[in-house]
């Protein structure tokens, strides 16, 4: 075995990104994932974004989530239907799915009828908001996470709106989150022999990523709001600043480095101004220092600066794009973002697997199926023989 | 049955966040989770509001910053560099299960506690690192903070106003997106020993974490080639109705509205006329009319309440929500049921709330056990354990060995 999650079967009815990019973890450790989708459109995720290639198989939204994966379509509404997942559960070592709390069962897909076909199964939900409370059903993308999460009242202009992160970043932790929780569920069988339900959220994640933050909040019970390029907990030289030609961050200056990061600034004055001669005082006055700062910093190009201030070991970096990020090399040797051969486009870059396991690497490659290209296959993994799938054909179960 | 990881043993190396951000999920699941903490104690036992202080009699166990990151864990203080309190290290490596640090390179090496001397001990640990930018490249032993991580990974580049600087986030979401994925890979291994018998070792960083977060946006600059900016209170990547609002009173957000909802949304809103305006009619002529409408659509978000507003669109069943300041998630009915923020009993500060798991597990639930330790609370104990006498221990202390 050579990759973590080898063996391993995923029933997977997710679409768009939370629950696909769960299911795309699981596949690049190693997992063999059955992608169900709905004859005709597929998951719907393969109608966003494009670019000038076929969009059944390269619009790159889908294309980003569900490489490694394979493609099963069937018609879950007819009863036929029905039994080829039910088929598929008795062979699958988790299910998972994203769609709103209660369509599952109203498929007859709930935890237990598939549990009485395979009670070692390990069945997990993807929701928006969480499988409890009054806004459990509501329908849910990333933004509102984001937005009922509290992130946006902390991120922007101090006078301006609150602004969301520019990716999607709810969906991608709440993907994280949901395979975490699979991982552990799968351990958990290994050694006690139970399967299990396991629920993950978007909000959930979002509250999880601010844990810091909201703990600060509960023990002092002081609001934090927008602090634009400076932090809302960390005022003093934490933020970013412009050089000649583009931006950069400092993470702080610790007290110990204050009198070479002023010599070095050439401004050797202020390290015995009364204004600025202890960290507290340079975070009270911290608009006067930051105004004396930036016309400075806007005298030199970013490559020097990163230079002078890592000479001093203060944590510093660029403000990437993505073109920049594409290009560094520290993204490119660690494989972050790596090479995947494709038949049409040569050479692309995709994102990598976050981990690195010294013995079990995951597995980034493949394309993301076209719709049902591995119906047959899987079906004859199942346990269907060549008449029974001609059958299921003729009844427009399968296409 | 009782916690998940009932049973594992964690040796925890970890300071500041990323890594006790890990490992409070390791041990919120029921690892037993040992703090190697030196003499001074975690500096993250140091952070108050604000500043960087003395952590006090209760050594920051009261505090936001060490409170939230340490629960359920127990704290050995020992002297890294004292030769009876490595032989204690490594001893503990024989009977642990897996080691995280998030040393910067060549610390843990330097110690004498790389993976091949504690390998050594034991074959089957798992020894698993954070860092801040990767195990390799030109950075790999450069110090990083979050901000850092949050600049090179791209997402400040689509963070903020159009005009502007680019913004980070305004929460450390890299040191906890870092600690969830160290997490995660230490679950994965954990399950390939289960299988096969074999540990290994395994890294994840900072940066590595935030380009995950950005998979589709990135996927698509490498795909097309086109880079994007930062969209201030618009997604860089959608012209459509997808974005922050303000209402009378205060801000919320739209997440998209299907093609079919339209109609219904400009009856909503009391301008039945703009559904057949030839400027707004389909995706695409709203997409082109983008900056019109945004106009029209300000002007009445500002009559009403932002609550009035939400309830009209979820009718609609249109993607909505408000823009929460933390005391409002905090007391959010939905956030409580579902026990995303946690109620505990603390010590010194009695009945506290603090921040919860996002995973439900229906059988194995994790939970609060025991509050963040104080220095040192467990060295006795954990010494115990490892088979060492009341006498062992006296002798340790007066050498400075432990704490």
């Amino acid at each position: 075995m050579n990759l973590p999650l080898e063996g391993i079967k995923v029933l997977d009815f997710t679409q768009f990104q939370q629950g696909p990019y769960a299911t795309l973890l699981l596949a690049d450790m190693g997992a063999e994932v059955w992608k169900v989708e709905k004859p005709g459109s597929g998951d719907l995720g393969r109608g966003i974004g494009s670019t000038n290639a076929p969009p059944e198989i390269y619009a790159n939204y889908f294309f980003t989530f569900n490489r490694n994966k394979k493609s099963v379509v069937v018609d879950i509404k007819k009863p036929l239907g029905k039994e080829v997942v039910y088929r598929l559960a008795e062979k699958a070592d988790v299910c998972v799915n994203n769609f709103r709390p209660g369509v599952m069962e109203s498929l007859g897909f709930s935890y237990e009828d598939l549990a009485r076909r395979n009670s070692r199964l390990i069945y997990a939900a993807a929701s928006g908001f969480g499988p409890k409370g009054p806004k459990r059903a509501r329908p849910v993308t990333d933004l509102a996470a984001q937005a009922m999460g509290g992130l946006m009242s902390i991120t922007g202009e101090v006078e301006g709106y609150p602004l969301s992160v520019g990716s999607c970043i709810a969906d991608q932790m709440g993907a994280t989150s949901l395979a975490w929780g699979i991982v552990t569920a799968l351990f958990v069988r290994e050694r006690t022999g139970i399967g299990q339900q396991v629920e993950g959220s978007l909000l959930g994640s979002q509250i999880v990523l601010q844990a810091w933050e909201f703990n600060q909040y509960l023990r002092t019970r002081e609001l934090k709001t927008k602090a634009g390029r400076h932090h809302p907990l960390i005022p003093g030289i934490y933020g970013s600043f412009k050089a000649k030609d583009r931006y950069f961050v400092i993470a702080g200056v610790k007290e110990e480095h204050w009198q070479d990061f002023c010599r070095l600034l050439d401004i050797p004055h202020l390290v015995e101004d009364p204004r600025f001669d202890s960290a507290e005082k340079r975070r009270q006055n911290q608009e006067e220092l930051i105004d004396i700062l930036d016309p400075i910093f806007a005298t030199k190009e970013i490559k020097e600066w990163l230079e002078i201030l890592e000479s001093l070991e203060i944590i510093c970096a660029p403000v990437n794009t993505y073109k920049e990020v594409a290009e560094e090399p520290q993204v490119l040797e660690n494989e972050y973002i790596c090479n995947i051969p494709h038949p049409e486009l040569g050479e692309v870059q995709v994102i990598g697997l976050p981990i690195k396991f010294s013995k079990t690497p995951g597995q980034v490659q493949g394309l993301a199926p076209a719709l049902g290209q591995h119906t047959r296959e899987v079906l004859l993994q199942a346990g269907y023989g060549e008449e029974e799938i001609t059958e299921l054909r003729r009844q427009k179960v399968i296409p | 049955m009782g916690g998940i990881l009932d049973g594992i043993r964690v040796m925890d190396f970890t300071r500041w966040q990323q890594g006790p951000s890990c490992t409070i999920i390791l041990s919120d699941m029921g690892a037993e989770v040992w703090k190697i903490e030196a003499l001074e104690g975690d500096p993250a036992r140091r952070i108050t509001k604000y500043a960087w202080d003395d952590p006090g009699p209760n050594q920051g166990i009261d505090k936001a910053y060490f409170l939230g990151l340490n629960r359920n864990k127990k704290s050995i203080a020992v002297n890294l560099k004292h030769p009876l309190a490595k032989e204690v290290i490594l001893k503990m490596a024989e009977i642990a299960d897996v080691c995280v640090h998030n040393f910067r390179q060549g610390v843990m090496k330097r110690l004498g506690l790389g993976y091949e001397e504690l390998c050594q001990r034991n074959p089957k640990i798992i020894y698993a690192a954070g860092s801040g930018y990767g195990r390799k490249g030109p950075r790999r032993s450069h110090p990083a903070f979050d901000l850092a991580a949050q600049a090179m990974s791209g997402i400040m580049s689509l963070t903020g106003e159009k005009e502007g600087y680019p913004l980070h986030v305004g929460a450390a979401i890299a040191d906890q997106t870092g600690g969830t994925h160290l997490a995660l890979g230490i679950l994965a291994a954990l399950y390939y020993r289960e299988r096969t018998g074999v540990g290994q070792q395994l890294d994840i960083s900072l940066l590595g974490g935030q380009i995950f977060l950005q998979s589709w946006e990135i996927d698509m600059y490498t795909v097309t080639g086109e880079s994007t900016t930062t969209g201030g209170r618009f997604n860089p990547y959608t012209t459509g109705i997808y974005a922050v609002y303000k209402a009378k009173d205060k801000y919320f957000v739209i997440g998209g509205v299907w093609p079919e909802q339209w109609e219904g949304l400009c009856r909503a809103l009391e301008m039945p006329q703009l559904a057949d305006d030839p400027r707004f009619s389909t995706p695409s002529a709203r997409a082109q009319n983008h900056d019109e409408l945004t106009s029209i659509l300000d002007k009445i978000f500002l009559e009403k309440t932002a609550d009035e507003w939400l309830h009209i669109l979820a009718e609609l069943d249109i993607i909505a929500a408000p823009v929460y300041t933390h005391a409002e998630v905090v007391n959010d009915p939905q956030v409580l049921e579902n026990g995303y923020i946690w109620e505990d009993d603390h010590p010194t500060l009695g009945r506290i709330k603090v921040a919860g798991f996002p995973i439900e597990f229906s059988k194995t639930p994790a939970k609060i056990q025991r509050p963040p330790p104080r220095l040192g609370e467990h060295t006795e104990e954990i010494l115990l354990t490892l088979g060492y006498s009341k006498a062992d221990i006296e002798g340790f202390k007066s050498q400075k060995a432990v704490r």
